[in-house]
């Protein structure tokens, strides 16, 4: 199972306490104004908390790009799941898929190569049991002779492994022929 | 001769392709493909994306659609749109009545604004008269604080909500889309989208979002000081802010967008030469190899399908909530500046109008990033259907 933690930052936390102090500055210096008892003091007061608060814009405009990380998010310590390892996962995922699709189609196969094995030797005692659920190399078949099939097991034995593309040693031949009463 | 025998074999692959979709699965007599989809269903680590939907609160979790990836993939978007309607419908009606309280305040401080500033032009001073437009500017600064950090705070837990789901749920599409065949898509998107995600958001949160908040705080204070304008400075902030998130969103679908057509075609080429050699040089059992080939491949791409329509659309609803909820207080602070306007108070209607339009602004980026994330996750799905055409 995959776990996926994220690294928070706060970055709007600063510039927040930064806008609250420029908007209580604002204010005082409004009040502050009220106090005044001059009209020229006035003007001037106001001139000197705009450049206050133009210098406060100024440190809040340098402070956002202050904290910008451009982090990636982690996974179980590991920068990222990894393209190869979802590459792997997603080819063991169809070849499950291709097992379970193989293994469905096996009675299909079994039929088409006692058919074959028929047709070359001419008798219909032969059966072929596909182990199901595996392929390539993992691939087991036990061809079980009924009948005297006129060549030797050996031959029966190399013919489904050309037939299915396996290795004679992943094929076992059983014979069960029965005498002649 | 050899060209009959040859065409006998491809007649045998299609019967046992014809066969195999002819086998009744156990138990499920309607759909041959349930267990090659089943088997791959089970095989699927959707571990991430689980824990996420259980880490949800109630209230996210009702508004999401029925997650059952094995219903989604029989039965296409298991989505209710006259439910999703009267759930939205629902959910916008509560917001607004939630809100309203909001725009009552504003209103009443508007209208104890204009009482006392027609008290201070019969019977008082100048100064007195100032006084109250200072403490009722203050309150207003209060509730606008309290909006923007209730906004912002909305944003920030959709963007950090929507990202953490994106991330859950794309290493198992990528998982999918290499199981479908798009082998080079996946090495090649795969660090495309996770990293883009990650920057896009980073910047987002720690970039547009406190310029917009700037911005609005600067109209603000052009607004409520008298001799102290700093307009334009905050509309070249807010600009700025839109422009810069506007340009992530197109750079980052563009990147995702030509580098997953131009590996697409070769996937799906490759996909098919893997199935012509299989299927034509080996005898017999090629047919059964390239057919169970494809036909694993087609499920991981139905089930590709039906998460990615999910992703997507969890994506657009998990933005689209918080974004409609910002959406709301947005409205309700243009509306009291509607309602403020006749009762004489253009200062407040202003600044109430600067508030509402900075939060619409947040409203935009959280659809935006929305948004940006469905086409993401849309296009990696048609990108994956690509794969499958060109096979």
């Amino acid at each position: 199972m995959r776990h996926l933690t994220f690294r928070r930052r706060g970055g709007l936390i600063p510039i927040k306490d930064a806008i609250k102090s420029l908007l209580a500055l604002i204010l005082l210096a409004g009040f502050l104004e009220l106090l005044l008892p001059d009209d020229e003091m006035r003007k001037y007061t106001r001139m000197v908390v705009g450049l206050i608060v133009l210098f406060s814009l100024i440190n809040l405009v340098g402070q956002i790009g202050r904290d910008v990380a451009l982090e990636l998010p982690v996974s179980d310590g590991l920068s990222s799941p990894g393209a190869e390892a979802l590459v792997a996962e997603g080819l063991n995922l169809r070849r499950q898929g291709e097992n379970k699709a193989t293994e469905l189609a096996t009675p299909v196969l079994q039929g088409e190569v006692e058919r074959i094995l028929h047709e070359i030797t001419g008798i219909k005692g032969i059966k072929v049991e596909i182990a199901p659920g595996k392929t390539g190399a993992e691939r087991t078949v036990k061809v079980t002779l009924v009948e005297d099939p006129g060549v030797p097991p050996d031959l029966v034995k190399r013919m489904v492994a050309e037939l299915l593309k396996i290795k004679p040693e992943q094929v076992e031949v059983e014979e069960k022929i029965e005498s002649e009463q | 001769m050899r060209g009959k025998q040859g065409y006998g074999w491809r007649l045998v692959a299609a019967c046992v392709v014809l066969l195999l979709l002819a086998i009744p699965a156990q138990g499920q007599e309607d759909n041959p493909l349930d267990p090659v989809l089943d088997r791959e269903i089970a095989a699927l680590d959707l571990g991430a994306l689980n824990s996420f939907l259980s880490s949800l609160d109630g209230e996210t979790e009702e508004l999401l659609p029925d997650w059952d990836l094995k219903s989604w993939v029989r039965g296409g978007m298991l989505l209710d749109f006259s439910q999703l309607l009267k759930k939205f419908t629902t959910f916008i009606g509560r917001e607004i009545v939630v809100n309203l309280h909001l725009l009552g305040r504003l209103i009443l401080l508007a209208v104890i604004g204009g009482v006392l500033a027609h008290f201070q032009q019969a019977w008082a001073g100048e100064s007195i008269g100032e006084l109250v437009t200072k403490i009722i500017y203050l309150i207003l600064m209060g509730l606008a604080i309290q909006s923007f950090t209730t906004t912002l705070r909305l944003a920030y837990t959709a963007l950090e909500r929507v990202n953490d789901f994106v991330l859950a749920v794309l290493p198992a599409i990528f998982t999918l889309l290499a199981a479908a065949g798009g082998i080079t898509l996946t090495t090649v998107c795969h660090p495309v989208v996770w990293g883009g995600t990650a920057i896009v958001i980073n910047l987002v949160k720690n970039l547009v979002l406190p310029l917009i908040l700037l911005s609005g705080t600067i109209g603000l204070v052009s607004k409520l000081t008298e001799g102290f304008s700093v307009t334009k400075l905050a509309e070249m902030i807010r600009q700025g802010a839109i422009v810069l998130l506007t340009f992530l969103v197109t750079i980052f679908l563009a990147v995702i967008g030509l580098q997953g057509v131009t590996v697409a075609a070769a996937d799906g080429l490759g996909m098919q030469t893997a199935k012509f050699l299989t299927g034509n040089l080996v005898p017999i059992v090629g047919g059964v190899v390239s057919d169970s080939l494809e036909l694993a491949a087609g499920c991981s791409l139905l089930i590709k399908n039906a998460l990615g329509a999910f992703a997507a659309l969890g994506a657009v609803l998990l933005c689209a909530y918080p974004a409609f909820k910002i959406l709301v207080v947005a409205v309700i602070y243009r509306l009291a500046a509607v309602f403020v306007q006749p009762l004489g108070q253009e200062r407040l209607a202003e600044s109430l109008q600067e508030i509402g339009k900075t939060v619409t602004v947040v409203f935009a980026t959280v659809a935006v990033v929305g948004l940006m994330f469905f086409f993401c996750l849309t296009i990696l799905v048609g990108l994956g259907n690509l794969t499958a055409v060109m096979r």
